[in-house]
């Protein structure tokens, strides 16, 4: 939830000359389907976002759209997340034996962020393009999150 | 060569430093304070279980007419949308309760502020949903003996927000404040938000200020807006805030009465105040009027009034041929009381003479006559009434006119009966004319328009306001008296030409005769 709220002040406020560089990426949403086993799949899913999102504003630091130290923040709460998914993941992965699901959902999530990476290429890590995948990432972010509390709230039958 | 070598390596160097700059100039991803497009604050609320958008222009010296109200999503590069219920709208707010429904959808509103038909400024924005401030619900909080109860309002449907229910994106939430104490309080709720639901604060510390606090709390949206509080001060055994204050208006409009009753009691014990129940005619005001409404005068006909004269005179003769006793017989009728009067004759406006007094006057001639068989020669002080010979009918000495005559004389009514035609005789008795007329022996007769009225018209002339003694000695006293009586009776009737004048001779010596007789009724008249 903080990183979502650190993404969404990236994002706003969106400037207005950045709308010609919008882009469609194609959000994988059937990977958080009601499939068994529903809670593995969506921490694999957040573990596999977190991973990617981090790699992109590490490995193409956009120090020049915004500040080192909110760069710093983001950087270090999704390393956080990444780590924190990994040490679960890891000790389900002992127990769990049914692995397909689990593989395509990072699969689709890979290629979406793939699909990032290679607009911020294109667009030669813009402006306009940083904005546009803060705003993007934020967006996963928050769809996410809706699972989660449906999880907590045990809505979702496991 | 080695200058042409030199010069081509310094215009290359200076074209690519113009390359790299120019490069730099449009690519420079620096950071741009003045975006433009960014001259509006957004705001998305939930307001009354609506979404709404607000905006507000930054710079408060642009006053726009109206406004145009665009958006696109950044999932997606589709081109700027517009909202039906938004396009010309002099409000900054636009409701997209049902246009908004994607809640991960990052909005991109366009707005455009117009006067007239010039566009004033664009702005744009970017709205996350989770960006939503839920405004809180309205309560009520009401005491009661052993609790406070608190009474949200929901909509009779349930809220929907981004096409989803708001029960699966927000709890309700209630802060019960006691001084630096906060309470909070999660009430349960089955379903959706609808309809009322009330909520009990128990374990109150009595006399104790508590105030109360309702919101929408939600983990997706971050803004969470709280109600203003609503404070009530607990005490047991009250039941409810109105009831309470109903209570004590009573209690204080009864002591009030207590008081002044009390007061009035004390008063009228001490003697200040004395009550009674007899007032006084003046201060009697049932049959009172505020104002007087003066009488109109009654709209009735006015009727010729007949004056019957009814002449009694009685001539005593006693066999005496003295001058003297006929001077003391004269003199006593002049001083006789009783009714009698010496001329006798007075009339009154016809216009004033009302029908009520001519029935008066007619239901005396029984009395008159008695009194005349009493006192025939008694006179009465003259009755100071006016005279008008107009209003009046024919002398009796008009029997004698002619009828152009009496046609000068206004039209008088022809007929004359003042008593009989036979008795009306110019003969004397010795010169002496007296005239006795009892007041009360006056009775008065409507003239009718009808002919065979006006045959039995008559005219009995009222004693005026003098009397006059129509006493003469000799024929020039008589004729003087004439002249006199003429004269007066001219002065009485101006219009009326002398001869049309009676006088008094044709009174008969015969009148007295037949005292028994006591009525001889002619032509409305009696004769004695």
């Amino acid at each position: 939830k903080e990183n979502a709220r650190l993404l969404i002040s990236m994002s706003y406020p969106f400037p207005l000359r950045c709308l010609k560089d919008i882009k469609g990426f194609g959000l994988p949403q059937n990977i958080l389907s009601y499939s068994w086993p529903v809670e593995r799949n969506i921490k694999e899913a957040f573990y596999e976002i977190s991973m990617q999102a981090f790699s992109i504003f590490s490995r193409h630091s956009p120090i020049s759209i915004w500040k080192e130290e909110f760069l710093a923040q983001i950087k270090s709460g999704l390393s956080e997340q990444k780590e924190h998914l990994k040490r679960c993941l890891e000790e389900e992965k002992k127990q769990s034996k049914n692995m397909q699901v689990i593989q395509q959902s990072k699969l689709a999530l890979r290629r979406y962020f793939q699909r990032i990476e290679n607009y911020l290429k294109d667009k030669k890590y813009s402006y306009c393009a940083w904005k546009i995948v803060a705003v993007e990432i934020k967006r996963c972010f928050s769809y996410f999150l809706k699972f989660t509390e449906l999880l907590r709230e045990n809505q979702v039958s496991f | 060569m080695m200058l042409s070598s030199h010069r081509a390596w310094a215009i290359r160097l200076l074209t690519l430093c113009l390359v790299v700059y120019v490069s730099l100039a449009l690519d420079s991803p620096r950071i741009s304070p003045d975006d433009p497009g960014e001259h509006c604050n957004f705001k998305v609320t939930f307001r009354k279980y609506r979404l709404i958008l607000l905006w507000e222009l930054k710079n408060h010296s642009i006053v726009p007419t109206h406004y145009a109200f665009e958006y696109t999503i950044m999932s997606k590069p589709e081109g700027m949308k517009i909202v039906k219920n938004c396009t010309n709208i002099t409000s900054s707010f636009c409701d997209l309760t049902d246009v908004w429904q994607d809640m991960h959808e990052m909005y991109i509103p366009l707005v455009k502020a117009y006067r007239g038909t010039a566009l004033l400024v664009q702005c744009a924005g970017s709205i996350m949903t989770t960006n939503l401030a839920i405004e809180p619900p309205d309560f009520e909080v009401v005491g009661s003996a052993d609790h406070i109860s608190v009474t949200v309002s929901f909509p009779s449907l349930a809220p929907m927000v981004y096409k989803e229910d708001l029960r699966d994106h927000a709890s309700l939430v209630i802060e019960e404040h006691l001084e630096n104490n906060v309470k909070r309080h999660e009430p349960p709720i089955n379903g959706s938000f609808i309809g009322n639901f009330s909520y009990v604060l128990n374990d109150l510390i009595p006399n104790t200020n508590y105030c109360v606090s309702v919101y929408f709390e939600s983990i997706r949206f971050t803004p969470t807006v709280k109600a203003p509080l609503k404070c009530i001060l607990y005490q047991p055994g009250q039941e409810s805030g109105t009831s309470e204050s109903l209570k004590i208006a009573l209690l204080t409009i009864f002591f009030i009465v207590a008081v002044a009753i009390s007061i009035v009691y004390a008063l009228r014990q001490s003697g200040y105040v004395s009550l009674h129940t007899n007032f006084p005619k003046a201060l009697i005001f049932k049959n009172f009027v505020p104002w007087t409404v003066p009488d109109l005068p009654l709209l009735e006909d006015v009727n010729t009034v007949e004056v019957c004269y009814i002449n009694r005179k009685k001539k005593v003769w006693d066999y005496n041929y003295d001058d003297e006793s006929d001077s003391e017989n004269e003199a006593s009728p002049r001083t006789s009381e009783g009714g009698y009067t010496m001329h006798g004759l007075t009339s009154r406006l016809l216009s004033q003479i009302p029908t009520s007094s001519a029935t008066s006057q007619a239901s005396h001639p029984e009395d008159s006559a008695d009194e005349e068989s009493e006192e025939p020669e008694e006179e009465t002080q003259p009755q100071p009434q006016p005279w008008l010979p107009a209003a009046l009918g024919p002398s009796p000495g008009q029997r004698e006119c002619t009828s152009e005559s009496c046609e000068r004389t206004g039209g008088l009514p022809q007929d004359l009966s003042f008593g009989d035609n036979d008795s009306n005789s110019t003969e004397g008795s010795g010169g002496k004319i007296t005239f006795n007329v009892n007041l009360s022996s006056v009775f008065l007769r409507v003239l009718h328009d009808d002919p065979e009225d006006s045959e039995e018209a008559s005219l009995v002339l009222t004693p005026p306001e003098e009397t006059v003694n129509l006493e003469e000695s000799s024929q020039e006293t008589e004729s003087s008296l004439l002249v006199a009586g003429g004269e007066k009776l001219q002065v009485l009737f101006p219009s009326l030409p002398p001869k049309c004048l009676w006088t008094g001779d044709d009174l008969s010596d015969e009148s007295d005769t037949g005292s028994s007789d006591v009525d001889d009724v002619r032509d409305g008249y009696i004769m004695r």
